[in-house]
């Protein structure tokens, strides 16, 4: 997951731990280009648009490019709920969006729904 | 007389950080078991104390605006359990500003119906920040009287940004501010007629529209209030507006013929080919770049027509407002 606002990050992660997910978490932009370069594919990510140094767009471009990458599942939670962003983020390689405020429930279904899908 | 200034600078930054540290305490207690009240109910916690209420106000509202549906219920169960509506009502008496705005957050996200005669007392503040949020929290705990009362505020406040109000009456929905702000745009001055127009547009609020067109037919409104509608009906594009569209594209004010002209670059037909053409040759640069760029945007014409028609201008000025847009569909 790449998020920065804190309080969301503590929200999410409990949610999913208490799922028994395991969450790789970056803060910024920078740190989530790090992980993307250094780690195998997770199952699924979820990545917040306006993120420092790097916004989630750049990042779901640079997921895309990763062979071993891109057939990972991208879901974006954003506040930018406008059409355009999210019209943006698809065009780019997300496979789903979910806006804040968001339903916990929503979340994990939506999360369930790309996971159990998963190759 | 240094020793005293000394050990007042040490005294304070002692104070904030034994606050700073309760501040963690709390948040290391309340983070868990809010975010395990967001998933289910819970029913009890630790006791806040009064002199950490702020800090615990913070998080809760925090999480409350986080969160929607059925955990935003659940937080606002556990408040009510805690007497947190009390907390913040006490709080709201406090001379601090910032104390007053998280009691009136708060209270909005309680929807706290006993608050509402103080809440619609401070929507009247002069401290912007603290009308506009006491404005927010009314329509939270009742959209329909709240956008009543406060359309005139709405209307007349230039110290409310257009971006919060934007948001706030987003929060409202749409079917609560069209009436009331659609009814008000037309008997204000235009200038705040047209803000109001401009608060339906931003929110997208379609519901507005038939008493919109209705007033806009009747005539006599103000060039900037046309400005206003015209623009509206191109965002919201009912194709039952495009002929109001069309009939100002010759008006003698230029803002209301580039209203105009860009709302006809959403709503607009094949048969306003020829109309968008026309303006190219518009006396006001403004008007020429929009009808070229509304030309360039049309779905339905292809790139080979448009170089044809940037072939046919014999106006220097036509030919140069079209020709960076030829250039663009050219390198696409």
């Amino acid at each position: 997951m790449a998020e920065d606002d804190e309080e969301a990050i503590n929200i999410i992660r409990f949610l999913l731990e208490r799922e028994g997910y395991e969450l790789h978490l970056a803060t910024d932009g920078r740190q989530a280009m790090e992980l993307i370069d250094n780690m195998e594919p997770p199952q699924l990510i979820l990545l917040d648009i306006m993120l420092p140094y790097v916004n989630g767009f750049q990042l779901v471009t640079h997921i895309r490019q990763k062979t071993e990458w891109q057939t990972v599942p991208i879901i974006m939670v954003t506040a930018k709920t406008s059409e355009e962003d999210v019209v943006r983020a698809l065009d780019n390689g997300a496979n789903d969006y979910v806006a804040k405020p968001f339903s916990p429930k929503e979340l994990l279904a939506r999360l369930k729904r790309f996971v159990r899908s998963a190759p | 007389m240094t020793f005293l200034l000394l050990f007042l600078v040490l005294f304070i930054r002692l104070l904030r950080t034994l606050k700073e540290r309760r501040r963690e305490r709390l948040f290391a207690v309340w983070r868990p078991l809010l975010a395990q009240t967001i998933s289910e109910i819970q029913l009890e916690g630790p006791r806040v104390r009064e002199k950490d209420i702020g800090h615990f106000l913070y998080l809760w509202n925090y999480y409350h605006e986080s969160v929607r549906g059925e955990a935003q219920e659940h937080l606002t169960r556990l408040a009510y359990l805690m007497g947190i509506e009390r907390a913040a009502l006490r709080l709201l008496q406090k001379g601090r500003i910032s104390d007053r705005l998280l009691a009136v957050t708060t209270l909005g996200n309680l929807q706290a119906k006993l608050a509402w005669e103080e809440l619609h007392r401070l929507a009247f503040s002069a401290s912007p920040l603290l009308s506009l949020v006491s404005a927010r929290a009314m329509i939270q705990i009742d959209r329909s009287s709240a956008v009543s009362l406060l359309v005139p505020l709405i209307a007349s406040r230039s110290d409310w940004p257009d971006a919060k109000l934007v948001s706030i009456l987003g929060e409202a929905g749409c079917e609560a501010i069209a009436g009331p702000l659609s009814e008000a745009a037309f008997s204000a001055s235009p200038e705040r007629g047209a803000r109001l127009i401009k608060l339906i547009e931003a929110n997208h609020c379609v519901a507005a529209l038939p008493l919109v067109r209705a007033r806009i037919q009747e005539g006599n409104l103000g060039d900037r209030l046309i400005a206003a509608c015209l623009s509206l009906f191109g965002q919201l594009r009912d194709p039952i507006d495009v002929e109001i569209v069309r009939s100002y594209l010759r008006h003698p004010n230029w803002l209301v013929r580039l209203a105009a002209v860009t709302a006809l670059g959403r709503v607009g037909t094949a048969e306003d080919e020829e109309k968008l053409i026309g303006l190219l040759s518009d006396t006001e640069w403004w008007v020429r770049h929009r009808a070229a760029e509304a030309l360039a945007n049309l779905p339905f014409l292809s790139r080979r027509r448009l170089a044809e028609i940037y072939a046919e201008q014999t106006n220097p000025d036509a030919k140069g407002v079209l020709a960076p847009f030829l250039a663009e569909a050219e390198a696409c």
